[in-house]
């Protein structure tokens, strides 16, 4: 068929920049959203998933490592490494605490307290300096040390105890706050009563059912719950959803909204502009069905346009935000980008219900009638 | 022997009920013959136009039948339509009526991409019409770059399109001056000789009556005179 309704989108060009421009908006809006969402989501993660444990144990009905608060005795590591099958235990401290950086810097941080002899639980990407701290030294994330202006070599305190900077980690952001990293015994008894840890991570043997290990744990340490890796990093990821889909979703709606609406006004002028030739195409012998699929070429080539707007605006909007607000980690994936391209097709799909109804009521008789 | 393409039985248009009750056509009763071009003529308002929407499907009669490739236009379901009129009817209009955005031999694929014809035979077949027709060098000009003949003559290429049985034209000398209207009047005579095709032309143009096998006069929606 001859491409009738593109034909009619293209001949105004200044039209069509616009329609396409203000899709480009929506769906930067719904990128930057899903963007944000899912980096959020990754984030929410990325604490456990590299911690190098195979369980998490914390106090009982503690099921994530984001918005519960866990305590345990440190003999609680002692007596989880007598469990058959366990390899190793390492207690760490994970508290929200408030650092002074100079005189006017006080970053809220997730300060966790580990024992690099285990392995387990640290920084696991440095950009600068090292990945395990000595005495007196903390590795602080690449975002908080560019908005605190730190460097190798600056020096932090927690209290009256000062940390002098060694590395330098990335990864480690987790919404407005960062991660930062010390030896265990820093921190011990100063952000948590003395004798007592957070969480105790576990290695397990090669070939040993964790399942096994972990109702052991549970049975033979009371008050404790074990995790695997991938419960507690989805129990994180969990909290995001909760928090965040529903706001999300709403603005997701919104953004589609837009997008619908633009498309479909510009259809809808497009069309009642050329209401006499889609009359002409019906006396002629074009049924309903055909001039839809018209409208939709339209629609669906606005929306395509307007995609390929969205993701020049969504590039640009990303740099921006990335030099602005760094903690607004934005994580895009090929699905996400291709879901959003489905999702523009469907705009589409519902915009063109609009001009299609007053179309299919055009009488084809009209179009002999004269003034 | 000729044979009859259309035909209407007792066909009437009435608008409005009882005593506001307008009858626009009052039981007229018609047959269009193959290669034959018949010529309606009568003042605005006698109820040509009307009568040449019912005849192509463009309006239901409130009585009577109409009659063409075996269907009764009364019996059909409003969906059913299009397909009736793309498969029979060839429509010429009064305004040219072309699509802006589409060149010549755009606007003569329409129908025949309604029709499901492929593309590159309907392609061929636009360019074959319209250089029968005397535009071989406008095939790829949009309609505003034609002059008022070339746009009717291109109206008429596509009412040819899909070689209807019946070409169903309204008042396609209005808006030409004396010398194109006489040659488009010349061209359905063509047609309809060498396409077989039954040729209405509604006008109240007396200069293209020579053009026309039979002249059927309308009055207050009754065809009254035949000369």
């Amino acid at each position: 068929m001859v491409s009738i309704g593109p034909r009619n989108l293209l001949r105004d060009r200044t039209r069509l920049a616009m329609s396409a421009g203000g899709v480009g908006f929506s769906i930067m809006l719904v990128l930057i959203l899903a963007g944000t969402y899912d980096g959020f989501y990754r984030q929410a993660g990325l604490f456990t998933e590299n911690s190098g444990a195979d369980l998490f144990v914390g106090q009982a009905g503690v099921v994530d490592t984001l918005h519960s608060f866990s305590i345990l005795p440190l003999n609680v590591s002692d007596a989880i490494a007598g469990i058959p099958g366990v390899v190793r235990t390492c207690a760490i401290i994970s508290r929200t605490v408030e650092l002074h950086v100079g005189d006017a810097g006080h970053p809220r941080v997730i300060l966790v307290g580990y024992n690099e002899s285990h392995g387990t639980a640290g920084p696991w990407r440095i950009v600068d300096g090292k990945r395990l701290p000595g005495r007196g030294e903390i590795v602080v994330d690449q975002i908080m040390a560019r908005k605190n202006g730190l460097t190798l070599g600056s020096e932090v305190r927690l209290g009256d105890r000062a940390f002098t900077v060694a590395g330098i980690s990335a990864e480690t952001n987790m919404f407005i706050m960062q991660y930062a990293f010390v030896r265990f015994e820093e921190i011990e008894g100063i952000v948590l009563p003395p004798g007592t840890a957070t969480y105790v991570l576990v290695k397990v043997s090669a070939g040993t059912d964790l399942r096994t290990v972990q109702k052991a744990i549970e049975a033979r340490v009371p008050g404790t719950e074990a995790f695997t890796l991938d419960e507690i990093t989805a129990n994180n990821r969990n909290v995001i959803s909760g928090l965040f889909l529903p706001i999300l979703f709403t603005l997701y709606l919104i953004g589609f909204m837009v997008g619908i609406t633009v498309i479909g006004l510009t259809v809808y002028t497009a069309t009642m502009e050329r209401a006499r030739e889609y009359g002409i195409l019906k006396a002629i012998g074009a049924d309903n069905r055909r001039l839809a699929r018209t409208l939709l070429a339209q629609a669906v080539l606005l929306a395509v346009l307007g995609f390929a707007a969205g993701l020049g605006i969504t590039g640009l909007a990303a740099l921006v935000i990335g030099a602005m607000v760094p903690e607004m980690s934005l994580y895009f994936t090929a699905a996400q980008v291709l879901e959003t391209f489905g999702a523009a097709i469907g705009m589409s799909a519902v915009a063109t219900a609009l001009p299609l109804g007053r179309l299919s009521r055009i009488d084809p008789a009209s179009i002999f009638r004269r003034g | 022997m000729t044979v009859d393409s259309l035909r209407a039985v007792g066909v009437s248009k009435a608008y409005g009920e009882g005593d506001i009750e307008v009858r626009a056509v009052d039981n007229v009763s018609l047959a269009l013959r193959q290669g034959e071009v018949t010529l309606i003529m009568g003042p605005s308002g006698s109820g040509k136009t009307t009568l040449l929407f019912l005849l192509g499907g463009l309006l239901r009669p409130t009585a009577g039948h109409i009659w063409i490739d075996g269907n009764d236009l009364a019996d059909l379901r409003e969906r059913e339509m299009p397909r009736v009129r793309l498969r029979n009817f060839g429509f010429v209009f009064q305004d040219f009526n072309l699509l802006a955005n589409l060149t010549a031999r755009e606007n003569v694929q329409i129908p025949m991409d309604l029709a499901g014809v492929p593309r590159g035979e309907s392609r061929e077949r636009a360019a074959r019409i319209l250089s029968a027709l005397g535009l071989r060098e406008r095939l790829d000009f949009l309609p505003e770059k034609l002059s008022g003949g070339e746009k009717q003559r291109v109206s008429i290429a596509r009412a040819l399109a899909n070689r209807p049985r019946v070409l169903l034209a309204d008042e396609p000398t209005a808006n030409l001056d004396s010398r194109m209207g006489k040659a488009v009047a010349g061209v359905f005579h063509r047609l309809a000789r060498s396409a077989r095709a039954a040729v209405l032309m509604v006008s109240h143009d007396s200069r293209i009556v020579d053009a026309a096998d039979r002249v059927l006069l309308m009055e207050d929606g009754r065809l009254t005179t035949m000369a």
